[in-house]
């Protein structure tokens, strides 16, 4: 077996000569195994498109008032951002499931707004609060 | 509503010292309205930071912020500074920073990062978000709660939050605030007011749309 890896040594008192071959051949075995075992991990594993995915679902758009955008559904939704040119005023974010459910909007006031909530399947949404007045916004943006 | 001369401010040293990861902060300098007045508030950001943050998930979030408002990711990470820590029962930390255009950020770490990128907030000197708790925040239980938290410049001595007539109150320390503010199922309606008290004993308010019912 081990000769049939690469041994050269034939001398029964050379033992210590023979250890880093062993560990040559067996090194050299793991790596092939463990790069089988990568490949097929990474096919079994990940399911297509569990790859990052990216969204700008507003893209310099003016909101009526009480409006709001969705974005695609994905799944494994982490992040989710507007910015919008209003001053004095709050902005919404947040994110639903696919039966519809949300989850309480996020507000903030700044003028760009990020939020880390999670969802494992579902889609973002950014939401204009006030009624009396639109506002123009550079973008919602979401991605996994 | 709008305060007359948006003052933004002579903040005077302060901020932390603190805990995990990253030095302290402290905000100063003086006056008049929108971003860039609040990002030259925040002159402690140039000081140097006594060690850098570990978390790379709120790099992450630092470079997208940065990013959101056009600024620099390399700048707003070197400005990053913890003001307050362990907030809550959540043990959660405030952190600010500028993104190098002007531009005043901070994150409620893990709930939102927020920017005042283009004027004034919805109260001067004063940059909010208002959490709503519940399930979807990484690493936290789906009963958090409900929370407001910010950033304010040194003018501002506290900010109440009034619910339906309930008003809760904190102080500013450290130039950030935070209110816990329970379960939001627990709140009787959803007429929100802000308000802002200054060092002057000026008060400033905004009413929220209604936006929890």
């Amino acid at each position: 077996m081990i000769a049939e890896l690469g041994t050269t040594s034939s001398h029964d008192d050379h033992h210590e000569q023979e250890v880093p071959l062993i560990r040559t051949a067996y090194v050299r075995l793991s790596r092939k195994v463990y790069a089988c075992l990568a490949v097929a991990v990474t096919a079994l594993v990940l399911p297509a498109g569990a790859f990052a995915w990216y969204q700008m679902y507003v893209q310099n758009h003016t909101m009526q008032p009480l409006g709001f955008q969705y974005s695609s559904f994905n799944s494994g939704l982490n992040y989710n951002a507007v910015q919008w040119n209003v001053p004095l005023a709050i902005f919404g974010l947040t994110l639903c499931d696919s039966g519809g459910s949300c989850y309480p909007y996020s507000y903030d006031d700044g003028g760009f707004f990020s939020e880390f909530r999670t969802i494992s399947y579902g889609r973002a949404k950014c939401h204009w609060p006030y009624s009396n007045q639109t506002v123009y916004v550079s973008f919602c943006e979401t991605s996994n | 509503m709008v305060r007359k001369h948006l003052q933004i401010l002579s903040i005077g040293t302060a901020l932390i010292a603190g805990a995990s990861g990253v030095g302290a902060i402290a905000v100063s300098s003086s006056n008049a309205g929108g971003s860039q007045d609040m990002a030259d508030a925040m002159s402690a950001l140039n000081r140097d930071a006594t060690s850098t943050p570990a978390d790379a998930g709120l790099l992450t979030a630092v470079d997208r912020a940065a990013r959101g408002v056009g600024g620099d990711a390399s700048a707003a990470r070197a400005s990053l500074r913890l003001l307050r820590a362990n907030l809550g029962s959540a043990k959660e930390g405030l952190y600010a920073f500028s993104p190098g255009n002007g531009s005043l950020c901070f994150i409620f770490w893990q709930r939102a990062a927020s920017c005042q990128s283009d004027g004034p907030g919805a109260l001067p000197g004063v940059l909010f978000n208002l959490s709503p708790g519940g399930a979807g925040y990484p690493g936290q239980p789906d009963d958090l709660h409900a929370a407001l938290a910010g950033v304010a410049t040194d003018d501002v001595a506290s900010v109440a939050i009034t619910l339906d007539g309930s008003s809760r109150s904190t102080s500013v320390t450290d130039n950030a605030f935070f209110v816990d503010l329970g379960q939001l199922a627990d709140w009787p309606s959803s007429k929100i007011e802000l308000t802002a008290t200054y060092v002057d004993g000026s008060e400033e308010s905004v009413t929220l749309p209604n936006l929890y019912s």
